[in-house]
Parts: C-alpha cells; structure tokens; sequence
C-alpha cells in the first residue's frame, strides 16, 4: 500500500472555543498507480483530507503513512494541484511550472527550463510558456497548474476539486485529458470532486464521503477497462452506477437539508 | 481619437493658456497687483540659472529630500512589512502608526527643528515623516492582500519561510508598494519645500519664501514651475514603475 488513512481525525478549534470537526474515522488504503476518487457533498472534509495527506494540516488522532511513513509535513512525494488554480500571477507558464523545482534547489537552471517545458508539452501548451496567467482561459490555466505539479515528478498527485472552477464542457475535455496524461506514468493520483460523473469516469475506485462530519460512507469499485474515453459515459453499465453513487449521495444531500429545516 | 492628436490638443490648450495670460498683461486688460507675464518669468528662469542659484538651492533641496526619503524608505518598507504579515506586532503598532498619521505633518515642524537643528536637520526629518506614512500603509496592505492560496502553493511543494517571502509575498506586493513609494514623493516633496519656507532662505523653498516676501512674482512664479516639475518627473517615474509591475499581475488568477 502505498498510501495508508486510517482513522483519521481532524478537528479544527473555533474563534467561540466550540470545536468543528471536519473529518471522523476516515479510512483509506491507496495501492501504487491507482486513481482514486473521493466524492462527496461540499463542506464534508474532502478537502482536509487531501490536506493532511499532503502534509500541510496536521491529523488531530489518526494515522496517514506514505511508503510506510508516517507524513510529518510537505514531502517531495506529493504534489497538490489547486482548484482555483493558483498560479502566481507575476510569473509566466514557463515560470510557474518551475516554481516546486526551484523549491527543491537540486537543479541548474537550464535543466528547470528543459523539465519544465517537456511539461507545458505534455499538458498542450507549447507555445503559450511566455504567456501570463491572465492571457490564459480557465482550462489552460488549470493544465499549468497540472504541469506545476508534474513537473516535480510526485508519485502521489493529488487534486483538490482541480475542474471545479472550470464551464461544463471544459471539463469533460479536461478530464479526457488527465487521464490521456495519467496513462502515460500512472502515477497515483488523489481526486477530489463533488461531480459523481467525473468521480465514475476517472477513479478505479470512488471513495464516497458522508457529511459533516466527514466519514466513509462506501467505497465503490470501477470496473470499466483502461484507457477509457468519453464514450463509456453513454454505457447503461455507467448509468447505473452513476445512479447508485448518486443515491448514496442523494441521502447526505437530503439528510443535511432535513437537518437544518429542523433546525430552523 | 489618436493619441497623437490627443497630444496635440492638450499641448495646444496649454500654449493658448499663456499666449492670452501674456496678451492679457501686455494689453492692460488685467489690473491685479503684478501677476507678471509667461515672458517675464521665461527672462527670470534664465537670470536664476545663469547666477547659479537655482542650482545651488537646488542642492540643497534635493540633499535634504534624499536624505529623509532614503531614511522613509529603509524604516517605512520594513515596518509595513511587519505590519502588514504579523498579527500581534500590528496589534502593537498599527495604533502608533495612526496616531502619527493623523497629525498634520506640518503642525510637526516646529518640533523637529528643536530636535534636528534648523536647516538640513530639521528638513530631512520632515521629509521622512512626509513620506513615511503612505510607504507604511501602502507596504502593509499590498502584504496583508497578497493570496494565502499561493503561500499555500510554496508550502505544498516544501518551501520555507524564506521561500514564501522571496516568492509570493514580496513579488505580489510590490506594485502596491511601488505606489506606495510614489505617493510618498508626493508628500516628501511637499515637507521638502514647506520645511524650508519655514526655517530658513536655503533650498528652494527658502528662496519661493524670499521672492515672495518682497513680491517678485516673475522669480516667484519661476521657482514654483521648478518644483512642479520635479514632481512631476518623480511620479511619471514611479508610475512608470508601477505600469511595468502591474501588466504582469493585472488580475488574480
């Protein structure tokens, strides 16, 4: 197992002294190379998760291992893809995709600039490395923001919401494109959504999430062979499982709405 | 419209200006003390030149404003950076800073010419004060508005505190600080010229003080001309400046 969740809590303290706990008893095991899906209603912790996964929020009790150890803080086996994006505004493409190998501090510049535009090649953006950020559509955007994370060569990406900020369409194209991307090294990839169509389509596994607080609700396998295109959406074997995700889904969705009507 | 034409407009309507201003005074057509005449302050620009005292006063001037913006600059850039990222030391300070801005910087100069000494002293000193404040808040808002998600970025691929200041903070504050620097010329050249009306006949705002009191208008009017453009020059620099910087960040992405 290359990525192991087990029980993981985490609780965030409150301005008012309450506690919010975003994430309960969340387990996981990742093997090596697999694309794993984790879905659920906005606000159930998805995002903590991959947080803590990543390094960047501490565990509250629980445990997450990568190869076996135990995740201390941002490790070089990790990359995080943004869903808004966040490339640096004043940086170029070529600029931005360099940003984590000049973190590292372990290359020439010459051998950043050679890395860095194999992968503005591999995401389809050659010719736009000179471009800033705001000369880009939100879809080339988010490819360098794919390209950023690549270009460190991770063995675990992972992806908070990465298509969320972008038009239907775009979308659709763009995670035709990961995976085209994903084929080529497999690398074991962390993705989070809340779009039960895009959950079905890309994971091997899709992880379903109760919630408030956050919780594995059930994990389901995806059996459809690789590559996959976007053909297999229209498959009646893709419907009905689209149709059991969502009403799994469905009952979180409700559950909190009947909740709060109670509550007013 | 063309710029260019746009250019020739404006160029125009300021020529047109001071044909009719010099026609109005040749012609008697205005009888208001000597309100002097374009010619006249073209003759004594050249008079002021040719003697050396504009440059000598300019002199003057200039050390007094180096020196207190180049101290405005070294105290007021670190501090808003202070300011502007830490939470308990802008608890601290940012109640000093404002009781401080809020005071006329004028009402400050009798004071500081008993604590630095008529002349360059007292001068610089309101200089720095002048310019200080803009670079301050202008330094720590361009800090606190830079986005937490790119220090975010930095730290998910392991950077450290270093990494974070070199590569998102500063670059994603600098046109605000860049405009911050600029404002503080503005204010800087204003505490230049006040200081020295006040304290003494040096510098050029000495010398505005003493045409003015014996009502030579056409030096008067020349001198004015002298600082306005010193200003003007000093910020066309810094906006330039800041033009440069903001085509690469013209929006958040």
């Amino acid at each position: 197992m290359q990525v192991v969740v087990e029980n993981l809590n985490v609780v965030f303290p409150q301005p008012d002294g309450s506690t919010f706990r975003a994430v309960e008893g969340f387990d996981v095991q990742v093997e090596k190379g697999e694309f794993i899906t984790i879905l659920g209603p906005s606000g159930c912790g998805k995002t903590t998760t991959l947080l803590v996964v990543d390094g960047l929020v501490p565990p509250s009790s629980g445990l997450v291992l990568i190869d076996g150890k135990r995740v201390t803080g941002p490790s070089p086996e990790c990359a995080l893809v943004f869903q808004e994006f966040a490339l640096l505004p004043w940086r170029t493409v070529e600029k931005n995709v360099m940003l984590g190998l000049e973190l590292q501090r372990n290359f020439s510049s010459r051998e950043m600039k050679e890395i860095a535009l194999r992968y503005i090649d591999m995401v389809g953006l050659r010719g736009f490395r000179n471009h800033y950020p705001h000369q880009l559509s939100g879809g080339m955007r988010q490819r360098v923001g794919l390209a950023r994370a690549l270009a460190v060569n991770p063995e675990i990406l992972l992806m908070d919401e990465p298509f969320g900020a972008l038009d239907a369409q775009t979308r659709e194209i763009m995670s035709s494109e990961l995976l085209r991307i994903w084929e080529q090294d497999k690398k074991t990839v962390l993705f989070v959504t809340h779009g039960i169509d895009e959950a079905v389509y890309l994971g091997d596994r899709v992880v379903v999430m109760t919630g408030q607080p956050g919780r594995v609700k059930e994990v389901i396998k995806v059996n459809f062979s690789r590559p996959r295109s976007l053909e297999i959406k229209d498959l009646p074997e893709f419907v009905s499982l689209r149709r059991r995700v969502w009403d799994l889904l469905e009952e979180e969705v409700i559950g909190k709405v009947k909740a709060r009507s109670r509550q007013a | 419209m063309k710029p260019t034409h746009r250019k020739w407009i404006s160029g125009l309507s300021v020529l047109a200006f001071l044909a009719i201003w010099e026609i109005l005074v040749v012609t008697g057509g205005v009888k208001v003390g000597d309100v002097s005449r374009p010619t006249l302050v073209v003759k004594s620009f050249f008079e002021l030149t040719a003697s050396g005292e504009i440059f000598q006063n300019l002199i003057i001037s200039l050390r007094s404003f180096f020196m207190g913006f180049a101290g405005a600059l070294v105290v007021g850039i670190p501090l808003g950076v202070v300011v502007g990222h830490y939470r308990r030391p802008a608890l601290v300070l940012d109640p000093m800073v404002m009781a401080i801005y809020t005071v006329p910087r004028m009402a400050m100069l009798p004071l500081l010419v008993v604590w630095f000494g008529v002349g360059l002293g007292a001068n610089a000193a309101l200089v720095f004060f002048s310019g200080l404040f803009p670079i301050i808040i202008n330094t720590s808002v361009g800090i606190r508005e830079v986005d937490q998600t790119y220090v975010g970025v930095v730290r998910s691929f392991g950077g450290s505190e270093w990494d974070v200041w070199t590569k998102v903070l500063l670059p994603g504050s600098l046109r605000q600080i860049i405009s911050g620097i600029r404002l503080g010329v503005g204010r800087g050249i204003l505490g230049m010229v006040v200081g020295e009306m006040y304290t003494g006949t040096e510098g050029i705002g000495g010398r505005i003080r003493v045409y003015g009191n014996s009502f030579r208008t056409s030096e008067l009017i020349a001198l004015i001309t002298i600082v306005s453009i010193l200003s003007f020059l000093m910020m066309e620099l810094f906006q330039w400046l800041e033009r440069r910087v903001k085509g690469h960040q013209a929006e958040k992405v």
